[in-house]
């Protein structure tokens, strides 16, 4: 999916913002800034993965997408149209649209709830009250994720994390939804489980046309799966653009630096020379002024510490940085 | 303990969220692979209900055993018309204080009652005492606990400074006060033990809604579009059941003394009604001469409320999370 | 292997004791961990190699429990001390760190003081050389401004830094053996490849040999020296990292690195292993993995193979290598 003509766009966030309070004195609050100023374009159909350290801000800006979590300021277009601030009443005719996988299978199911009930309450929420319509269809949504019909009145502590996951995804597809959040949903399993769920996720993709955005810190995992990639440092976003190449040729450092340091299964790869990025994340209460990772970056110049980057498009692909990689450098190992 | 609960928070935090911000210590990515959890993911089954009543019995041998007399003693409260020898308010004065023997196994009254018929039949009184209001009592703070963690902000601090006001006073001294107002009798007893003790509920209710209402599946629930009742009475309270179950069994004795208390005190059940309390009043002025007239109704609620503590006890170790990490 | 061996485990046996029956958690495992080398221990939860580090170290509690084996630490035996000897072996001649370094420290003293208080307990020295021996530890591990970090609590530091501080912890007494527990599963990748470099960098200069658990094949790949594979309490595979990747011999292993999805090429799908990992209760009767394997045959169902040879250092526990012999473990 390379070209973006033609092709409908789905949910619009404009300068979006999300900042929480985080103590201080009633003089002087403070506040985390999770995400600052974001603007992204999700198309239909596509899989946009949003990747990032953790404290990048990437699970907030996933939440206040689907309004889970009300956004400080900016906004966001569903189909052209504004749901911040929409009333709850109009908001439930669209919300049924977006749903969420979560990361963490254990906590994300109800342990008092049983299969049943969990894939059935979205059905009952959205006035299916006939029991056995109900029960015909989560049968269908338990065959299309893998799991076998005898565990129909099973319960959660029954499962294991592969399974529950499965649940998971069939309670977010129950409604027919044309948006899900994949929140981090294989970083916490197994890797032979991880990837069925990934291989499960895709086929639901295929056939229902699902768009998804894929939260992850994993760029291998980023890199079956999505089709942009959107990196995200510090409440910021760093780089937009294809999969393949933006994994060809990273434009931003930050983006090559995190390529470097994943861990390859291959010790042939392995390299004492291979650099590696110095220092901590910074905070987000009090982030770096000018380019927010101008303290990470070795290339940094007097400007990456006075101004902030605005973006660059450097062909289909988008960049914040005063010093895009580009052409200097390339390659990941 | 501490370690335990900084685990559970640590797993089931979704990690990298700025719900809570405090301090700086973000929750980073983490897959829990203790060896408590490696075999937990074995055993792929955890325990359903009847798994951990089995536990129970197998483990409490005591909270087993209390199960069982707390059934008699029901049993023998319905059945009080066919098991107590004598009728309870039956007289007979030429039978006066007779000591304990084949006739009255426990002897009797001044005025020539059956004393073990008394306290078969204030069973009766003590167990409705036990359970009604503390029913009553259990469900107002249930949902103004669940109002409280829910919505926060000014509902919360309302209702959990009552609470404080409430728990401040002695309460006893509260449930005089109370009858003292409205004057003796079971109804009233009701009433005054059900305004006195729901504050602790609310705390425990308050404490748990807080934690639930930040788990994933609450979120899911949200994220799905269900309606915030909805979201309270179907995900958050039948998970804080267990601490319920545990709460209500430990309640009951408090309630069975808190009558027995106000009914020594003549302000709680009226004669000729045979309520443990009032026998051992009643029972106070032959101390010396006829002691059982006191002591069988003191045992008798010296077992019910030690029953119901040892049960409610090894409930806990069953069915409280926290406690079962050690 | 013809190095020095320090740390010796042969045929070491844990089990959990559960209301549902005796869990096999540790079932058989041999490892040797020569002087200087990084050894790796890779599998999926429930696999058994947390178990493993906690029986070497001691801290196995019911309802775990070493129930046969041997442990021998530069020839010593040390699986039948007393608790007392075995306190004096950890920390002093093996240590460990575990994955989330925040719930090993305490939260309510400052770093310094907790890495202090381990020299002290060791090492008979003054407290004004143990501080200093804190400080040339804190920057041996890479902590930037030592003196400052020294008087910091563990929740001002970053997950990075504590690990860093977990690891010099563990170094203080220039153990003989350290075994790291998902020392970088709960990091960051760019912390992670921090951490990973300090550690082969601890290794080659003091000497200390390294246990590297991990479910990460990628860490694996990228900095143990070998490689033990486990499943389901049992060792599958062994072998030289190199070898181990370019001769990979048991289906499990193949599987595994196959399922993984690579950085430098597109698929559409994914390979999978089909099924679950096996409830350890109820084991199949031949070869654990029989079950999910897609080259099993008939005779896997009912007989329990042997680690045997692939080649001079390379076993698998897999019948397709029973021509090559037993591997002597």
């Amino acid at each position: 999916m390379n070209s973006r003509e033609g092709q409908k766009v789905l949910l619009e966030a404009k300068h979006l913002v999300k900042e929480f309070p985080a103590g201080g004195t009633r003089k002087n609050p403070q506040v985390v800034h999770a995400v600052t100023d974001v603007n992204l374009t999700i198309y239909e159909g596509e899989t946009l993965a949003l990747v990032g350290e953790s404290g990048c801000g990437k699970s907030t800006l996933g939440r206040v997408l689907i309004r889970l979590i009300e956004p400080t300021g900016g906004d966001i277009l569903y189909e052209g149209q504004s749901i911040v601030g929409m009333r709850e009443a109009a908001f439930a005719r669209l919300r049924r649209q977006m749903q969420i996988i979560f990361q963490d299978p254990y906590a994300s199911l109800n342990p008092r709830m049983s299969v049943k009930e969990i894939i059935g309450e979205p059905l009952l929420t959205y006035g299916m009250r006939d029991k056995r319509e109900r029960e015909v269809r989560v049968r269908e949504l338990m065959k299309e994720v893998g799991i076998a019909q005898e565990f129909y009145n099973r319960y959660p502590h029954q499962f294991s994390g592969g399974q529950r996951q499965r649940i998971g995804i069939a309670r977010a597809i129950a409604l027919n939804p044309k948006l899900i959040i994949c929140d981090e949903p294989v970083s916490a399993l197994d890797v032979s489980i991880q990837s069925q769920v990934l291989n499960l996720l895709k086929d639901l993709q295929e056939k229902y046309g699902l768009t998804y955005l894929f939260i992850s810190h994993d760029l291998s995992v980023v890199k079956f799966i999505a089709d942009r990639v959107c990196v995200m440092f510090l409440g910021k976003i760093c780089e937009i653009g294809d999969t393949d190449s933006l994994y060809e040729k990273p434009l931003h450092p930050y983006t090559r630096f995190l390529m470097n340091a994943i861990p390859k299964a291959d010790p042939r790869l392995r390299s004492q020379e291979k650099e590696l990025l110095s220092g901590e994340i910074p905070s987000p209460v009090n982030p770096p002024f000018g380019c927010r990772f101008h303290t990470r970056c070795p290339y940094a110049k007097d400007i990456c510490r006075k101004e902030e980057p605005a973006g660059q498009t450097v062909g289909e692909r988008q960049v914040f940085c005063h010093f895009p990689l580009g052409e200097r450098k390339s390659g990941l190992h | 303990m501490a370690d335990g609960k900084e685990r559970q928070n640590l797993t089931e935090q979704n990690p990298e969220t700025f719900k809570k911000p405090d301090g700086m210590a973000f929750r980073e990515h983490e897959e829990n692979i203790s060896t408590k959890e490696d075999i937990s993911g074995q055993l792929g089954e955890a325990d359903t209900w009847k798994d951990q009543l089995m536990t129970l019995i197998r483990q409490n041998k005591l909270a087993a055993f209390s199960a069982v007399v707390i059934g008699l003693i029901i049993l023998a409260a319905i059945f009080a018309p066919v098991v107590a020898p004598y009728d309870y308010l039956a007289q007979s004065l030429t039978d006066r204080l007779q000591d304990p023997g084949a006739a009255h196994w426990l002897g009797t009254d001044e005025l020539g009652r059956d004393v073990l018929s008394r306290i078969i039949y204030g069973a009766r009184i003590s167990l409705t005492i036990g359970l009604v209001p503390t029913l009553i009592s259990m469900a107002i703070g249930t949902v103004l606990g669940l109002c409280a963690g829910f919505y926060g902000g000014k509902t919360d601090f309302i209702i959990m400074r009552l609470a404080d006001v409430m728990l401040a006073f002695p309460s006893l001294l509260l449930a005089m006060v109370v009858m003292y107002t409205m004057g003796g009798g079971l109804i009233n007893i009701f009433i005054a033990l059900s305004l006195v003790n729901w504050a602790g509920t609310a705390r425990i209710v308050r404490s748990q809604t807080l934690s639930l209402k930040e788990k994933e599946f609450v979120e899911a629930a949200r994220s799905i579009g269900v309606k915030k009742w909805t979201i309270m009475f179907r995900h958050i309270l039948p998970n804080c059941l267990p601490s319920l179950i545990v709460l209500f069994t430990l309640n009951i004795p408090s309630a069975i003394l808190s009558e027995a208390s106000l009914s020594f005190l003549g302000i709680g059940a009226q004669p000729p009604s045979a309520s443990w309390g009032l026998m051992v009043v009643r029972g106070k002025k032959y101390l010396f001469s006829e002691p059982w007239l006191s002591i069988a109704p003191s045992v008798a609620i010296m077992i019910v409320v030690l029953a119901f503590n040892f049960l409610g006890d090894g409930l806990r170790d069953v069915l409280d999370p926290y406690l079962k990490e050690q | 292997m013809s190095e020095s061996i320090v740390l010796d485990i042969r045929n070491l046996k844990s089990h959990f004791f559960t209301a549902k029956g005796e869990v096999p958690a540790v079932d058989g495992v041999s490892i040797q961990v020569p002087a200087g080398k990084i050894i790796g221990i890779v599998g999926e939860s429930g696999c058994g190699k947390s178990m493993t580090a906690m029986s070497v170290m001691g801290l196995l509690r019911y309802p775990g429990k070493v129930v046969g084996g041997t442990i021998a630490l530069d020839g010593r035996d040390i699986t039948h001390l007393s608790p007392r000897e075995l306190s004096c072996v950890r920390g002093n001649e093996i240590s460990m760190i575990f994955q989330e370094p925040m719930t090993s420290l305490n939260p309510v003293y400052p770093v310094g003081k907790q890495v202090l208080e381990a020299i002290l307990l060791h090492q008979k020295v003054a407290k004004t050389e143990a501080k200093k021996q804190v400080l040339d530890i804190f920057r041996a591990v890479g902590i930037p401004e030592p003196e400052k970090r020294y008087y910091n609590y563990p929740h001002q530091l970053s997950g990075g830094l504590r690990q860093r501080v977990m690891i010099g912890m563990a170094m203080v007494c220039r153990p003989k053996v350290m075994i790291a527990d998902e020392p970088t599963t709960a990091l960051d990748v760019t912390i992670e490849a921090q951490i990973l470099r300090l550690m082969k960098q601890l290794c080659s200069e003091q000497g200390t040999s390294i246990i590297l658990i991990t479910h990460n094949m990628g860490v694996v790949a990228e900095v143990c020296d070998y490689v033990y594979v486990m499943y389901a309490g049992k060792v599958m595979e062994q072998a030289e990292t190199f070898e181990l990747f370019e001769r990979t011999s048991h289906p499990y292993t193949q599987g595994l690195l196959k399922s993984i999805p690579k950085l430098d090429e597109k698929t559409d799908r994914l390979y999978t292993i089909d099924g679950v990992v096996p409830n350890l209760l109820h084991l199949p009767k031949g070869c654990s993995f029989c079950t999910r394997c897609s080259q099993a045959e008939k005779r896997c169902f009912t007989e329990r193979p042997g680690l045997y040879k692939v080649t001079e250092d390379h076993g698998a526990r897999c019948f397709r290598y029973e021509r090559g012999g037993q591997l002597d473990e």
